[in-house]
């Protein structure tokens, strides 16, 4: 049984936020409009974090992107009341919108934001809703929803593994997400962290691992290369 | 709001019972190595075309003609051909065998069958032939609905599991016309089945 | 299962059963809700020729930039749902940038002209009234067949933006045809200095491609580096592997530029250079690696001319100076760092790693060529590259190879066609030479609103809107107000097209048919394909189709040289040579075949780049990289003899400083700027974000609401400034501050930024559209607003560059100001 994670080389990333975008591509989300932006309520799955430090002429820019951690210790699932957030055996953090009764609990816990609420009623003027991934719920006002690790094309590659009557190979899982799909630098892999000779395994090994708040026993499984050497 | 009573009408009045017949009790089969046979100037039919080996000849047979192909493709597959119990549907409802949805034929599989010359001097036909002539999609009506944040795969079901398609939509292969019941379709009755099988009973494996 | 997860599933509250349980008590209903099922759902229609649940992939490319990567699209039940990048296309490896992922708000917009349309009520009216494709048609045939009986063929302008594959063929062979010498384009317009700074060094005009798989030392002087810089698919992907892909191998990335974008940001080094002095650090940086011994002998002796002192050609007895001379007098690092600001041992550190570094880049961008000293800057930032030998090697500068299409059959020219090519261009009457570039704005500008030579009559404008996107957009509008027949083929209503009589707008780049050649970058060539991926949305067409067919309706020698039904016959025309050739990517048995197989890969691309051929990359008129420009030189003296005016005053009147030999090499000029230092003591400059997407982004809201990375800024524009200089001006974070110019002003949201020089001002391009749909419009700040009409005269070029502002709270003092809500807020995103 797989544990699905996945590893950012914060040393390949351009910082051009192809995954943001990916991502609300993939998952239909929709946009917020730049009154509800401005308070906060544009909602980002994946997250390009940005922190600004140091003066002139030294300046140092910090760019993270966060989806959501999947976290074997999950904060989040915790506390959902009704069950609308549970993490299954292969370690994905889940959230179904139907059963989402909005009260946000799960957004206090989370440690990471990786959490939205859908604030608003979702606008898809005419004919945006053509765009719609036929693979993904399209969520309604009052629900949180979140990074999901793309479960229905990990759903897909299982289809096609047991299709074809074989196991799921590395090289079908590293780029499975959008976002790992579509970073122009490579900077992202998702993959199986309980196969110690998968391409995650083997990154997360590298000295210039790290994970966010490891501190408070979270056990995220998205693990940061950090920049140079 | 929509409950059990709610009978549907639907824009063309499909007989099921006539089109499973045709294609389940030999007619199809019979009509088309007729159709070989003359085309060909042959007494009897060749192998090839009493198995349905169709690429055996045709080796052109892609999508891009919808036609005998649009079906055919699909039942290039032995493991398709062996299924009694479903292989009637699925020359209609062609993607519960290949993906996810359910399948609702596209008047391009109407027209794979009802592009000639008409079959019966039904009203029916004729409204359905207009569709065809003006390349328009018919616009049915759901009868089995589930909701729009659940993911299910015909695929899974029908080509994994092995389950006939009247084991959910019962009796839909016995429905001459309509009006239709509509069906709606419960979280209790797919985990109720999933845990007497054994099945994954994770929310993410059906939840979207 | 783990202890973790048991653990979790017992400290739920309800468990699943208990829940079903109780939903099932409430009746199956409740899981829906009521307004879910007021009625029973219709099946969604889909169109002909599809089957439900069907998915396909098409390859084609995308045209959110110019960049040409390559994409594949998922369509589902015919229509398309998801962009990814073509795993086997050169450029982007499968990689796709924001803008491209956000490609379906093109293709979706809700702001799209669905057919042809004119206007009702004048240019200023916004009433349009829908007419049928047989008007429209009509209409502007019978208008080009007008002027051109009444002997007025060159009065027709025909204005294009990026014009993909053989849409620039088409528009040259209706030009010629017609009769008309005024093809404008945006490639030759914008990158004006760029191609002539190529062009005198090294007499080609293609802006250069860089091969960035294998170099290791990258030295950017401007260029918005991971930003806009061209082509940015495959510069995103070589960042990676320059980084972390070659793990012998670590590319050094420096860049040198008064603002910190997000490329100076990722790179090892920022340079804060001050405003317009690029060329005074690369001279240096050559200074020192002339000093030292560093450059490379073998390339310099025998592949450069005017390195050392040289004789006039001809074996006459004027000897001129040459670079290393000159170098070696005006460019110690010390005198450098006077001009630049930038430290002695800094240049000089600088100067021995890229030297050392064989092979090493340093790319002239965006923004050396936007002062008015801009073409002796990039001409000074490309020697570095001759220097050190880094012309047509791996890892260096190359020249794109084009695609061996054929041309079609020559044009036949008629009494009037050729009455009208005799006429001048309106674009560049003084400057017109074979090789230099066609012109530039302010020339064609001039020549429209003053009617001289010859009044505009008809203009045609094609993926272009130069009504936001400048320069100088108030020019632009009053010189389209002059003309009074204007087409637009865009399928947006944007700026141009609102002022426009007639709109026949083309399909979006995912529903059409047309071929693309993909911009320099990795040295062999590549054909692009473009093909629809789902029937068209609306009653558009390709405009190469309605060229096709207007061709047809003027008749004569025009209709008789465009022999073809529709353009996918001529692009099929063009590219059998491609398939005879028989080499590259894949081949055809025929050209049915390779047809075929093109549509079925979206591309195809030639074989090996053959480094080293200098004879095809070096083609001055001494066959060598000029450090002093023969090229140049010939066309002074022969514009001296032309107009009776002396050498030295034409070099005056063309604006530069340098006089005799140094005239004809790369060189310091202190750039001009317009506004007086001390009632506009900051330089304003401007820059194109990852989401700028041409100024077409400005509909598309996935592109609005990510828009500044930096700021986590979402759908509005910004000006950064220096922490210590908005203190002194009393400026906090977000206060809105008014940045004027001599031109007039724009109030914007101030960001203090670390990253930019204390005398600077920078402001992100995009906003400041008066249309282009209901997301677009109305947010306000565009910066060629106020851009000032500094204009080099040598090529024309704006000086973008070379606006001075004053910037001040647009609050009076002692008053709050009012903070615009939320965006430190809106950093987290999600609410809280």
């Amino acid at each position: 049984m797989p544990r699905w994670g996945m590893v950012i080389d914060l040393d390949r990333c351009t910082a051009c936020q192809a995954c943001t975008v990916a991502c609300r591509a993939e998952n239909n989300i929709p946009f917020a409009g730049p009154r509800e932006a401005a308070m906060g309520r544009a909602i980002f799955w994946n997250e390009l974090i940005v922190r600004l430090e140091g003066e002139h002429p030294y300046p140092e820019i910090r760019y993270l992107p966060r989806p959501c951690m999947h976290c074997d210790n999950s904060p989040c699932s915790k506390v959902c009341p009704v069950n609308a957030t549970s993490r299954d055996d292969e370690g994905i953090v889940g959230q179904i919108p139907s059963r989402c009764i909005g009260c946000r609990m799960c957004m206090c816990t989370c440690p990471y934001t990786a959490r939205s609420f859908n604030w608003l009623e979702a606008e898809w003027p005419s004919p945006m809703e053509k765009q719609h991934n036929p693979d993904v719920a399209v969520r309604e006002k009052g629900v949180v929803e979140k990074c999901l690790f793309c479960i229905h094309r990990i759903r897909r590659v299982k289809e096609t593994a047991r299709e074809e009557g074989r196991e799921i190979r590395d090289e079908d899982v590293i780029k499975l997400t959008a976002c790992c799909q579509t970073c122009p630098a490579g900077a992202r892999v998702f993959g199986d962290l309980d196969d110690s000779e998968s391409t995650v395994s083997k990154m997360a090994r590298n000295r210039r691992a790290f994970s966010l708040l490891e501190e408070l026993g979270t056990h995220p499984k998205v693990i940061y290369l950090r920049e140079r050497t | 709001m929509a409950g059990p009573e709610t009978q549907i009408e639907q824009p063309i009045a499909f007989d099921h019972v006539r089109h499973v017949t045709y294609l389940s009790e030999g007619e199809h089969r019979r009509e088309k190595i007729d159709m070989h046979k003359e085309i060909l100037g042959e007494d009897e039919a060749s192998e090839e075309v009493l198995q349905g080996q169709c690429l055996e000849c045709h080796d052109d047979l892609t999508d891009e003609a919808p036609d005998c192909a649009g079906c055919h493709i699909l039942f290039q597959d032995a493991a398709l051909r062996a299924r009694k119990d479903v292989r009637a549907c699925v020359a209609c409802h062609r993607s519960t065998w290949t993906g996810y949805s359910a399948g609702i034929p596209s008047v391009t599989v109407c027209r794979s069958c009802h592009a000639d010359e008409p079959r019966t001097d039904s009203e029916q036909e004729a409204h359905l032939r207009e569709y065809i002539d003006r390349s328009e999609d018919i616009p049915w009506v759901r009868i089995t609905e589930m909701d729009p944040h659940v993911h299910t795969s015909h695929k899974a079901h029908i080509r994994y599991a092995g389950y006939a398609c009247t084991q959910c939509h019962n009796g839909l292969d016995q429905q001459v016309d309509t009006p239709l019941d509509l069906h709606v379709t419960t979280m209790e009755a797919c985990i109720e089945c999933h845990e007497e099988n054994n099945v994954s009973d994770g929310c993410l494996t059906c939840h979207k | 299962m783990s202890q973790i997860e048991r653990d979790n599933r017992n400290n739920n509250e309800i468990s699943r059963r208990t829940m079903l349980q109780f939903m099932g008590a409430a009746g199956a209903w409740f899981l829906f809700g009521c307004e879910q099922h007021a009625e029973p759902r219709r099946v969604q229609l889909i169109p002909a020729g599809w089957n439900r649940g069907e998915e396909r992939w098409v390859p084609t490319t995308c045209l959110q930039c110019p960049g040409g990567c390559g994409i594949n699209v998922r369509v589902y039940e015919g229509r398309a749902v998801k962009i990814e990048g073509n795993p086997d296309h050169p450029l982007n490896l499968g990689g796709l940038c924001p803008k491209g992922q956000a490609g379906l708000q093109a293709l979706y917009d809700p702001d799209r002209i669905p057919g042809p349309m004119k206007k009702i009520g004048g240019r200023s009216s916004s009433t349009w009234e829908a007419i049928s494709w047989e008007e429209a048609l009509a209409t502007v045939a019978d208008r080009l067949s007008q002027l051109r009986a009444a002997g007025m063929s060159e009065s027709l302008l025909l204005l294009a933006g990026h014009l993909p594959g053989h849409m620039k063929a088409m528009f040259e062979r209706l030009a010629q045809t017609y009769g008309t010498p005024n093809l404008v384009s945006a490639e030759s317009l914008n990158n004006s200095v760029g191609r002539l700074s190529r062009f005198l060094a090294q007499g080609v005009s293609d802006l250069p491609g860089y091969d960035l798989d294998n170099t290791h030392y990258l030295m950017f002087f401007g260029a918005g580096y991971l930003e806009a810089w061209q082509p940015l698919g495959y510069t995103l992907r070589t960042h990676g592997r320059s980084l972390r892909g070659r793990p012998e191998k670590r590319t050094k990335i420096v860049v040198v530029d008064p603002h910190l974008g997000v490329g100076a940001s990722k790179a090892d080094e920022w340079i804060p250079i001050r405003p317009g002095t690029y060329a005074a650090l690369a001279l240096s940086m050559a200074y020192v690696i002339i000093d030292e011994d560093l450059y490379n002998h073998d390339f310099v002796a025998n592949h450069t001319f005017g390195f050392d002192d040289w004789e006039e050609p001809g074996g006459q007895t004027a000897q001129h100076e040459g670079f290393r001379t000159m170098v070696t007098r005006e460019y110690r690092p010390e005198v450098a760092e006077e001009i630049t600001g930038v430290a002695a041992a800094d240049i000089r550190r600088l100067a021995r790693e890229y030297a050392k570094a064989r092979p090493g880049l340093s790319v002239a961008g965006r923004g050396p060529e936007l002062h008015t000293n801009g073409l002796f800057t990039q001409m000074a930032i490309r020697s570095l590259n001759a220097l050190v030998g880094s012309i047509d090697v791996p890892g260096g500068e190359i020249v794109q190879q084009s695609v061996p299409s054929r041309q079609w059959s020559d044009v036949n020219l008629d009494d009037s066609a050729r009455k009208g090519l005799a006429q001048p261009s309106l674009v560049s009457p003084a400057l017109r030479k074979e090789g230099w570039p066609s012109g530039d704005h302010g020339t064609l500008l001039d020549a429209v609103i003053s009617g001289q030579p010859y009044a505009t009559e008809a203009a045609f404008v094609y993926n272009s809107n130069p009504l936001f996107a400048g320069p100088d957009t108030a020019r632009y509008r009053e010189a389209l107000d002059r003309i009074p027949f204007v087409v637009s083929f865009s399928s947006f209503m944007d700026e141009t097209t609102a002022r426009a009589d007639l709109v026949l707008p083309d399909s979006t780049f995912l529903e059409r048919l047309e071929d693309d050649f993909a911009l320099p970058s990795t040295g062999y060539p590549i054909l692009n394909l473009r093909q629809p991926v789902m029937d068209k949305l609306y009653d558009t067409r390709h405009t190469g189709d309605v060229l096709i067919e207007l061709a047809g309706r003027v008749g004569g020698s025009v209709a008789g040289s465009f022999p073809w039904r529709n353009y996918e016959q001529a692009l099929k025309e063009s590219l059998a040579a491609v398939a005879a050739a028989g080499t590259g990517s894949f081949t055809g048995r025929s050209a049915g075949d390779f047809w075929t197989k093109l549509k079925a890969h979206g591309f195809w691309s030639g074989g090996d780049y053959p480094f080293g051929d200098m004879k095809r990359v070096l083609k001055t008129p001494s066959g060598k990289f000029e450090f002093a420009s023969l090229g140049f030189k010939e066309h002074i003296e022969t514009e001296a003899k032309r107009t009776g005016i002396p050498v030295d005053a034409l070099l005056d009147r063309l604006g530069i400083q340098a006089r005799g030999d140094l005239a004809l090499m790369p060189h310091y000029e202190s750039p001009r700027f317009a506004g007086e230092s001390e009632q506009f003591p900051l330089h304003l400059q401007t820059y194109k974000t990852m989401m700028y997407a041409e100024g077409r982004g400005g509909n598309q809201p996935w592109l609005q609401e990510s828009f500044g990375v930096m700021f986590s800024e979402r759908w509005r524009p910004w000006a950064e400034i220096n922490p210590e200089t908005a203190e002194h001006l009393g400026i906090h974070d977000l206060d809105l501050v008014w940045v004027q110019s001599d031109r007039g002003r724009l109030k914007l949201p101030a960001k203090l930024h670390p990253g930019i020089r204390p005398d600077v001002v920078n402001v992100p391009l995009g906003y400041g559209h008066t249309e282009h749909g209901r997301w677009a419009k109305g947010i306000a700040g565009n910066p060629h607003d106020i851009i000032s009409l500094l204009v080099d005269p040598l090529t024309g070029a704006q000086a973008i560059h070379g606006t001075r502002v004053r910037v001040y709270r647009a609050v009076a003092p002692g008053e709050t100001p009012p903070k615009l809500k939320g965006s430190a807020r809106a950093s987290l995103g999600n609410g809280h």
